[in-house]
């Protein structure tokens, strides 16, 4: 009886796994294009952070990594978390926790001729 | 009175939240009507600035879910005093103690519904907190908060799963679900009262401060120690498994369990304090004392008793604009007013964001309550100007500038009163005591510092002094003037209210004249007016002199070359040398980074392309001048600054007004200038300077007889500073 229970729960418990998995397959999205300013020094948005230095030009995921909060503030070129005061710097690096891992980088492809920027989320 | 003693007499914890439980349920049905799971921020907004009737059942829901939570944690605290009441089967006592943590969960659901930025950062915490879970976390993740657009699944959790989950405890428990009248009527009344007078909070997404609800911050702060979060679950299970050991086991055991329990729960109850009271943006810690505290630090929470006929047309908030995400009942009102430039269209930023106020009050007088008049005060600026969306890079420089700081003419003074030995110490006029310097500057000089506040509405004229972001950018066009002039005659015409003045980018010399035309008096002088010490009468309806506001009377003795051409001060000088870069400067020729030779320059100039321009030069260039694709700016030698009214093309280089948008070509210097090594320590105003100002016999001397004025604090006060006037004379200038 008890077996034949466990079984019947492990069944359900696979296909509510398989069900939210496809789910979630489906409700991702895999890339996004926007105008790319290149006189902008940060760019925030809700899912991302590009950041240019010098030549230099980044793309970070604004999740910060403690707990995932978006990032949308900046003082003295340093990225503030609002909800638990994690610090990164403008490569990403944590420089005040409660994060320790840098944010995530995100691959990207600029098209200077029509000045946008495609990013990978 | 004798039925209440009763009531109270008879009735338990238990009952009172039964009572609170029922009320939150049917109040939950009420708002279900009018809130949109689609657009729950908005929804919200709309109910409570336009539908009194939805907001009372909001807060009615509100309140009676928080006091559900706290009588429900007494209801424990109770059993757990009183042991002979626990005697609770195993099975129903687990579902009790998992009931706890459904209870949290159900109000946390009901939080998140809200869509705010608290509520928005709060789901986010929640999602990576238990997708850290291993193995399962993801799934239970996404089966609890679903996809990250979508409210519906927290909807349904909220008013099903978790709602229905109680019920069963409670039935199980209590064996009832139905509280005595008697409680019910009171708690009733208790929680209408509290809704009446308080209204459930909304986050209004400029509140640089983000907070969970109460009841978390606790653990919020516990997060922010912690490193490796998922470390707080078990926290919370352990909680939830010391609950369920108190019942069983020996007596010794039992006391353990109780007395962490009480432990925790104290433990836990400071840390709520701490975030309540003591973190603010960033959660930062901040003090009762600091400046804006309630604003950034406390829930936007107040009493403010809801208006039953509100004063705004429900049909106007529906056709209303979508500020932020929310309506805003500033512009409800507010719906038709001129003279705004695209950036700061109130259609698209709101009131709110600049004045502040309550912008999701239904009310007149509450909506109103706490505005800013002049917005840009620099005290305020952080929470107009200076908010997350608009200009914080700018506002959390520009106390670094001289124009904020006088760290100069302070520096200078006291050395000159002998009271430093050096005239280049780093200073603000916010560090001025009351030494014989420091009282000299207060009666004669530091009216002209940014942070003195504007207090009145009204332009900016030749007796401004200060004013934050608007002594630069507040312009008054005709309709706004006549406004002003016609509600100064008479505060009850409201034809001002349809008519705004422009916050913008036209700088002219006008706003500089009130600071300028005194002590250096450079912007007189620019002009070609020399002070004098006759009286008004003595040189009215005469052209060669000119009366200012303050009855000073100049007179006119040779203009600028620049200024000949239509060249304003705006003109040379950039964001960086008016608002300051960041950095303290001793005195005004370290922080002024143009010079002559950078647009009269012999050889190349120093460029730099459009698309190397730093993000603040590329937005100014753009308002002013439009596309400037394929631009090369002229630079500053000193600090490589963008003149972004510059551009050279062909081997010729150009200058633009800035706000005239008259091109000039810029010439270089006379090849005496540059022949040979003889003039390379001259600087270009040795030869070039026509004439400058002087003063024989000026002098200043304290009367203590006096009645004088202290500048910095805007107060009266006896004893004054006073200065005398000797003869201004207008000569060429020594050289060295």
């Amino acid at each position: 009886m008890k077996l034949s229970a466990g079984i019947i729960l492990a069944g359900f418990a696979v296909l509510w796994d398989k069900m939210v998995r496809s789910d979630r397959e489906m409700a991702a999205i895999r890339q996004i294009t926007l105008p790319y300013n290149p006189n902008r020094d940060f760019t925030f948005h809700d899912d991302f952070i590009i950041i240019k230095k010098n030549d230099d030009l980044q793309v970070f995921s604004s999740r910060c990594t403690h707990l995932g909060c978006i990032i949308r503030s900046i003082e003295n070129e340093k990225l503030i978390c609002p909800c638990h005061g994690s610090t990164f710097n403008s490569d990403g690096h944590p420089e005040k926790g409660p994060a320790v891992k840098p944010l995530k980088k995100l691959a990207y492809q600029l098209d200077n001729s029509n000045q946008q920027i495609t990013i990978e989320l | 009175m004798n039925w209440l003693k009763h009531i109270w007499s008879q009735t338990t914890w238990g009952q009172i939240t039964i009572a609170l439980f029922l009320i939150c349920c049917v109040s939950g049905i009420f708002i279900a009507i009018p809130f949109d799971v689609e657009r729950p921020y908005e929804s919200l907004s709309q109910i409570m600035i336009a539908n009194p009737s939805a907001s009372f059942f909001r807060n009615l829901h509100y309140w009676s879910a928080q006091l559900f939570l706290v009588f429900s944690l007494i209801h424990i605290y109770d059993h757990f005093k009183k042991k002979e009441g626990i005697r609770i089967r195993k099975g129903i006592w687990l579902r009790l103690s998992i009931g706890v943590l459904i209870i949290f969960l159900a109000m946390l659901t009901g939080f998140l519904l809200k869509a705010d930025a608290d509520s928005l950062q709060a789901r986010r915490i929640l999602d990576s907190l238990i997708a850290g879970i291993p193995f399962i976390g993801n799934l239970l993740a996404y089966s609890l908060l679903g996809k990250e657009e979508s409210f519906q699944l927290i909807y349904v959790h909220h008013i099903a799963t978790f709602t229905i989950f109680l019920a069963i405890i409670i039935f199980e428990h209590a064996r009832k679900i139905w509280p005595r009248w008697g409680e019910l009527l009171v708690v009733t009344v208790v929680i209408t009262l509290l809704s009446y007078l308080i209204t459930a909070p909304l986050h209004d997404n400029l509140n640089p401060t983000v907070k969970g609800p109460w009841y978390f911050l606790g653990l919020q702060e516990i997060l922010h120690w912690l490193s490796t979060p998922s470390i707080s679950l078990l926290v919370v299970f352990l909680f939830v498994f010391l609950i369920y050991l108190v019942p069983f086991g020996d007596a010794r055991n039992v006391f353990i369990s109780k007395r962490s329990l009480l432990i925790l729960t104290i433990l836990y109850l400071l840390l709520t304090v701490i975030g309540l009271f003591f973190r603010g943006p960033n959660w930062q810690w901040i003090w009762p004392l600091e400046q804006d505290y309630s604003y950034k630090a406390l829930p936007q929470m107040r009493i403010s008793p809801l208006n039953l006929s509100p004063d705004i047309p429900p049909e106007k908030v529906i056709s209303s604009p979508l500020i932020d995400g929310h309506k805003e009942s500033c512009v409800v009102c507010h719906d038709n007013v001129q003279g705004f430039t695209a950036s700061h269209n109130p259609q698209a930023i709101g009131c709110f964001s600049c004045h502040g106020g309550h912008p999701f009050e239904s009310d007149k007088n509450q909506a109103h309550a706490g505005m800013l008049l002049a917005p840009g005060n620099l005290a305020d600026a952080n929470r107009s100007c200076g908010t997350t969306n608009c200009h914080p890079e700018i506002t959390s420089r520009i106390n670094t500038g001289l124009m904020a700081t006088l760290s100069g003419m302070i520096s200078v003074d006291r050395f000159v009163f002998n009271e430093r030995d050096n005239p280049d110490l780093l200073t603000t006029v916010h560090h001025l005591g009351n030494s014989a310097a420091d009282e000299h500057l207060k009666n004669l000089c530091v009216r002209c510092h940014l942070g003195n506040p504007k207090t009145e509405a009204g332009p900016v004229t030749e007796k401004s002094r200060g004013g934050g972001c608007i002594a630069c950018h507040l312009n008054y066009d005709q309709n706004a003037l006549l406004g002003n002039a016609i509600h100064k005659d008479n505060p009850k015409d409201t034809t001002y209210l349809g008519f705004h003045p422009s916050i913008d980018l036209n700088v002219t010399n006008d706003h500089c004249f009130g600071c300028h035309s005194r002590s250096g008096r450079i912007s007189t002088n620019y002009e070609g007016w020399h002070e004098t010490t006759l009286e008004v009468k003595e040189a009215r309806n005469n052209k060669h002199f000119r009366i200012v506001e303050d009855a000073r009377v100049f007179r006119f003795v040779q203009e600028d070359v620049h200024h000949k051409l239509g060249l304003e001060c705006i003109d040379c000088h950039n964001s960086y040398e008016l608002m300051g870069d960041g950095t303290f400067y001793t005195h005004e020729e370290m922080q002024v980074n143009i010079t002559c030779e950078d647009c009269h320059f012999s050889g190349n100039p120093n460029l730099i392309p459009q698309n190397e321009l730093d993000q603040e030069s590329a937005i100014i260039a753009s308002l002013r001048f439009g596309s400037v694709t394929g631009r090369n700016f002229i630079a500053t030698e000193d600090k490589n600054r963008p003149l972004i009214n510059t551009y050279f093309k062909n081997d010729t280089a150009f200058f633009l007004s800035k706000d005239s948008k008259k091109l000039h070509q810029l010439s270089p210097p006379a090849e005496i200038c540059t022949r040979g090594e003889a003039h390379n320590d001259l600087s270009c105003s040795s030869c070039h300077t026509a004439w400058a100002p002087s003063c024989l016999g000026c002098h200043n001397e304290y009367d203590p007889t006096e009645a004088g004025y202290d500048m910095y604090t805007n107060k009266e006060q006896s004893g004054s500073w006073v200065e005398y006037i000797g003869e201004f004379n207008a000569h060429l200038p020594a050289l060295g």
